[in-house]
């Protein structure tokens, strides 16, 4: 009754202060802009310090249009917009999406790399840059990092100057570049607690190793520069898509693997030699993946299924757009 | 106390502030937490609910009973009543939130939230303090140095108190 006697004589004033932390924080983290949130800081006692423990995902992307301005404007508009989130405490999520490098935006790229790994401690960045002319070189000050969980890296040349440490580092996805020699191996011994690699359209390798025990599943994306070999005794889930003509791997290779999920595009040429190059190549991955439990087909591989005997298979999946 | 039944569904009392009684099944108010826990630990058949005005727990009851209808098919009609739902003058809009807030109905407070945080875009902090009552305990130099923090957050502040 004390409890209810309190509310009444409360009356209708401010019910809204009254709201645990845990509600204000949600509805702060609704509003849709940065600058409003802290903004609330000054409304009363109450709210001054809130605004810095709202959970916040950050994602920009071109809105600017594709001109030469409108991408000058964008960079701009992003480095406006860090400067409110940097007294932020729980920014999780940080994504951003360059259309088109230039030189002149190294500073610029790395100063939204730092805010990232530096300032804001992220647990999941995304950093996407279309090459125009010149790649942006990955800083060498965010090779060691222990608050990244999920790591997104688009046209960034990688080139550690030690060591890396990704200590917690779970998921990472690269893409749209080329890995010279050692480098891969070098990321991913940097990153014990690796659960899931994706390779998107990167050229350079020619052998990918992985040792790592915890790294389970493998995502090959357009893979087009000439064969790839590939050795993962641990991994248990691998899928290869789109155009991927010269994936080489051997059961031994790929010994753990209990799903292989294979989406494969053909590049069907003119002459019948590469129809029958093509057929050849696909039996013998499939020979490869033999093994399996489960196996997932896109609608060309389905074609070329009944050429093997896969006699462990327990569940196939035939994945048609028809 | 035994819950009482009429057939094989359970029914359940639900007493406002004002006293005023509600009698419903059971089934419909497992959506929220707090009071599925009562029922399923205590055993209880009526419970008061003090701090929530009557005319509170009405509108809450009818957004139990369309969630429980809700099927895929007609989706876009709950939407609608949800829209409707918080279309309330915000003396109203606060009164559900701090109730659903204490009744731990999840889906329904994140709704509440973002229909409170819709009040809130878009103004000026006095604005934000006229609409919502919420009294400056700051000294107008303290407040003025709290701004020169993040100065960027507060151009283009316009005057729409006024509004």
């Amino acid at each position: 009754m004390e409890m209810q006697s309190k509310i009444m004589a409360r009356g209708d004033r401010d019910r809204l202060s009254h709201l645990p932390d845990k509600v204000l924080l949600h509805i702060l983290s609704m509003l849709p802009e940065g600058k409003e949130v802290v903004r609330s800081s000054v409304l009363s006692k109450r709210w001054r310090f809130l605004w810095k423990s709202v959970p916040i995902s950050l994602d920009f992307d071109l809105s600017f249009g594709y001109s030469e301005k409108g991408i000058r404007d964008f960079v701009g508009s992003v480095n406006r917009e860090l400067h409110y989130w940097r007294s932020f405490e729980k920014i999780r999520k940080f994504r951003v999406s360059l259309y088109k490098y230039e030189k002149s935006y190294i500073k610029d790229i790395d100063l939204w790399v730092h805010f990232a790994t530096k300032v804001a401690n992220v647990e999941e960045f995304t950093l996407e840059i279309c090459y125009g002319g010149y790649l942006y070189e990955f800083p060498q000050f965010a090779y060691k990092n222990t608050s990244l969980r999920n790591l997104v890296l688009r046209g960034c040349k990688l080139s550690p100057p030690g060591r890396v440490n990704w200590s917690r580092l779970v998921s990472l996805s690269i893409g749209d570049l080329e890995l010279t020699g050692g480098i891969m191996g070098e990321v991913l011994s940097g990153c014990p607690n690796l659960e899931c690699l994706e390779l998107y359209s990167v050229s350079g390798i020619h052998r990918l190793e992985i040792s790592n025990l915890k790294l389970r599943k493998l995502i090959i994306e357009e893979n087009m520069d000439g064969k790839l070999e590939i050795l993962a005794p641990y991994i248990q889930h691998l899928q290869l898509s789109g155009f991927c003509p010269d994936i080489n791997l051997r059961q031994r290779n790929a010994a753990s693997l209990v799903t292989a999920v294979l989406y494969l595009t053909a590049h069907f040429g003119n002459e019948e030699d590469d129809l029958e190059e093509e057929c050849s190549y696909f039996k013998q991955l499939l020979r490869s993946v033999a093994h399996v439990e489960n196996l997932e087909l896109g609608p060309w591989c389905i074609e070329f299924y009944s050429y093997s005997s896969l006699s462990k298979i327990q569940h196939l999946a035939i994945k048609s757009s028809l | 106390m035994a819950s009482s039944t009429t057939g094989e569904k359970k029914i359940l009392t639900l007493k406002g502030g004002d006293n005023e009684e509600f009698i419903l099944e059971e089934s419909l108010v497992l959506q929220s937490e707090l009071l599925k826990n009562m029922v399923k630990e205590e055993r209880v058949s009526s419970i008061p609910l003090p701090s929530i005005k009557s005319k509170t727990l009405v509108k809450i009851i009818e957004y139990l009973k369309k969630h429980a209808e809700l099927t895929p098919s007609n989706k876009e009609e709950f939407k609608n009543f949800e829209k409707e739902f918080v279309n309330v003058v915000l003396e109203e809009l606060l009164d559900i939130t701090v109730a659903v807030n204490y009744l731990k109905i999840n889906g329904l407070l994140e709704f509440c939230c973002q229909a409170v945080a819709d009040r809130i875009k878009d103004k000026s902090v006095e604005a934000v303090r006229k609409i919502f009552r919420i009294e400056s305990d700051f000294t107008p130099e303290e407040e003025s140095e709290f701004r020169k923090e993040t100065p960027e957050a507060f151009e283009g502040d316009l005057d729409d108190t006024t509004n």
